[in-house]
């Protein structure tokens, strides 16, 4: 005569639905550091950072699809602006860089160029895959940053809102750490170059958008390889009166992004408070969604385990009375409660579409603020840029004329006013 | 001048064609300008003055201003064409230097209008920092345990922000707008200023139908049409940047207390001379 016993391993099981239901739980990153110059850098070290305008993440994707999963393109297209922002600010903090500009795709000319893409944004988390490269065209690291958010900064954003505008806190983006890891590997970068190195990339720099603005003149200092490197050939001298020109115009390059950057800056400002409100609803939203998710989960696994247990209880039939109702009993226990739970489980999982509903919500209404400030901002830096675009051409047609005028070498007049600029491997788009 | 010097030719050019037998007095203008330029010279002292007009169709074509050979000025020899190599390097230069200076100033503007926007918000956040303290004192009086729950905006934080960026931003109207917004304390005083009729904002010296402020309504007043325009306000057709983004400030607000901020904003703006 054999007692009832259970065949399954129930407490491995159990460990097993307690892992597999464990919440991609929200542990805070380790703070990190934005180092900063201790000093003042020397004019001769410093490289200008063009931080270009990151792709949204969300081109060629079904819009229901992105929507489902809370992503809206408006809301996107706008943090295409506003996280890099960020980043250029971060940079420029940092005291190691030049100038740090936002910088439309492709700019010609920058010292280091910082692109990337959106891959995940939602207010709990932000993925980022971010490049760098310089002028040579040498990259110098493409890395996938995922930062989640800083709850301190929903915080203490929600006690300014409870206390009223008495109340100034200082301000402090939730994903800063993601930042300022990106500005630290930059900077770690920036100082495996040697003095040398740095004057180089200045000079290609230099160079290259002279040869953008005057290929006649200055495209023969220039060498592009098959890697799609860019070396020089040799330096043109100091008083060149065409590179003069051309450096008058890089100048005005400079006040044109600099002008764009002041359109950004007040769409960032004006973005800043509805966003910082999204994501912190959205951050909320999304914790509780977990929750839930987690708790249904981890309901349904172990009712299913109990029906397992239950229905694996052994009863042998050898007519021991007693043991026999005790085992029954204890198997219609299993097998009822653990029905219980996974229906508990289920109607909890239900719940899930509620908050799902409130992000999605959540977006559209943001996305319905945001909409009109992008449409400003993106008309006001198309406008510019078409304007500059046009002046610049007018540049080109002129240095060419003075080029003439001064070596007497004919140039054809079919001829590109610009030559392609070398573009290294990019960070895929979409 | 020009007519003499041509009558004294023809007296010169007409026996000569009497001597061929061949000429006639049509004939002879014509010939004149195909005298020879002196060479590398734009300055020639020798050359007829007739080429004056000559001198300012080239330039035309060209687009440039000649240097000299100003029409009907003495001793200007067909400068147009005539130009040395050095001048004429020089005049690309000149070219595009104004060039570059036509670019300045489009940026300078460009720089010039977003500071009037921002001063514009600047003046819209105050109100709006205005009057959620007020909002968030009074309730708080009516009810001590009651959260205003998130406000709608945070002005100390958006003027902070954006005074990082303005500096001072002391320029436009001194001591009503340009300081608003800049801190929390400025944003509040800024605020009150667009919110009270009897603020130190400049009064008009002259149309004083808005001098009372009969169009803003009293504390407690019914609210109005969210979407409604005040009849005192016109139709906004004179504006300026900074008139017309308070004027669309206010349009777009929902908040009855804000609105009435804005369009208070909007009135002293006008009455002090803004958006006309």
């Amino acid at each position: 005569m054999r007692a009832a016993h259970v065949r399954v391993p129930v407490g491995r099981l159990v460990a097993l639905a307690l892992a597999l239901a464990a919440s991609p739980a929200l542990a805070a990153d380790k703070p990190v550091e934005l180092k900063v110059a201790s000093g003042e850098v020397p004019e001769e070290s410093l490289l200008d950072v063009g931080v270009e305008v990151f792709a949204a993440g969300v081109e060629d994707r079904d819009e229901d699809e992105l929507a489902d999963k809370g992503i809206l393109a408006e809301v996107r297209r706008s943090e295409a602006r506003f996280i890099p922002f960020r980043l250029r600010d971060t940079l420029q903090g940092s005291g190691h860089w030049g100038a740090v500009r936002l910088v439309p795709v492709d700019t010609v000319g920058l010292d280091v160029v910082v692109s990337g893409r959106i891959e995940r944004s939602d207010g709990k988390q932000l993925r980022l895959r971010v490049s760098a490269h310089d002028a040579t065209g040498k990259k110098w690291w493409e890395r996938t940053y995922e930062g989640k958010a800083d709850r301190r900064a929903y915080a203490a954003q929600n006690a300014a809102a409870t206390a009223g505008p008495t109340l100034e806190l200082p301000r402090r983006d939730p994903f800063q750490d993601l930042y300022n890891r990106i500005a630290n590997d930059l900077l770690a970068a920036r100082q495996k170059l040697k003095a040398k190195d740095v004057a180089r990339v200045r000079d290609v720099a230099r160079l290259r958008f002279a040869a953008s603005i005057a290929p006649d003149a200055f495209a023969g200092y220039l060498k592009t390889g098959n890697d799609g490197r860019v070396s020089l050939v040799r330096l043109p001298a100091a008083e060149d009166p065409m590179l003069q020109r051309v450096t008058s115009i890089r100048d005005r390059d400079g006040m044109f992004v600099d002008t764009l950057n002041e359109f950004y800056a007040g769409f960032v400002d004006r973005m800043a408070k509805p966003y910082d409100d999204w994501r912190a609803y959205s951050f909320e939203e999304q914790m509780a969604l977990d929750k839930i998710r987690r708790e249904s989960r981890l309901k349904t696994i172990l009712g299913a385990i109990a029906i397992i247990g239950g229905a694996m209880i052994d009863d042998d039939g050898d007519n021991d009375g007693d043991r026999d109702t005790a085992s029954g009993g204890i198997k219609d226990v299993l097998i009822a409660g653990g029905a219980i739970a996974v229906q508990a489980g289920l109607e909890q999982g239900k719940e899930a579409g509620v908050h799902k509903a409130a992000i999605r919500e959540l977006a559209e209404s943001f996305e319905a603020e945001v909409a009109p400030l992008l449409v400003d901002v993106e008309g006001q830096t198309l406008r510019l840029s078409g304007t500059a675009e046009a002046q610049f051409g007018q540049w080109r047609q002129m240095l060419r004329d003075i080029f003439v005028h001064e070596t007497g070498v004919p140039t054809d007049p079919n001829a590109p006013l610009t030559v392609p600029a070398p573009v290294p491997t990019r960070t895929p788009k979409g | 001048m020009q007519r003499l010097h041509g009558r004294q030719l023809m007296t010169c050019v007409m026996p000569l064609a009497l001597l061929f037998g061949c000429a006639s007095s049509q004939q002879a203008p014509p010939s004149l300008p195909s005298a020879p330029p002196p060479p590398n010279s734009g300055s020639g002292s020798g050359a007829s003055s007739s080429a004056g007009s000559g001198s300012s169709a080239s330039s035309a074509a060209t687009g440039e201003e000649s240097p000299q050979g100003q029409p009907g000025s003495a001793g200007g020899a067909l400068p147009g064409s005539a130009r040395t190599p050095q001048e004429r390097g020089e005049a690309l230069d000149r070219d595009l230097n104004e060039s570059l200076s036509k670019f300045d100033a489009t940026l300078a503007r460009e720089q010039e209008v977003l500071a009037a926007k921002r001063e514009a918000e600047g003046a819209a956040a105050a109100a709006t920092a205005e009057a959620e303290k007020e909002a968030a004192t009074a309730e708080t009086a009516a009810d001590g345990a009651g959260k205003p729950g998130v406000s709608r905006t945070d002005p100390g934080r958006t003027g902070a922000s954006r005074a990082e960026r303005e500096g001072a931003g002391g320029a436009g109207k001194p001591g009503e707008r340009a300081d608003a917004g800049e801190k929390g304390e400025n944003a509040e005083r800024g605020g009150a200023r667009g919110g009270g009729s009897s603020s130190g904002t400049p009064r008009p010296s002259a149309g004083g139908a808005e001098g009372g402020g009969p169009s803003t309504p009293p504390e407690g007043a019914p609210v109005v049409v969210p979407a409604g325009v005040p009849p005192d306000v016109g139709d906004g057709r004179d504006d300026d940047v900074v008139a017309r983004q308070l004027r669309e400030a206010a349009m777009s607000e929902k908040d009855p207390a804000l609105r009435d901020k804005l369009w208070q904003e909007y009135r002293d703006y006008k009455k002090s001379g803004g958006g006309e």
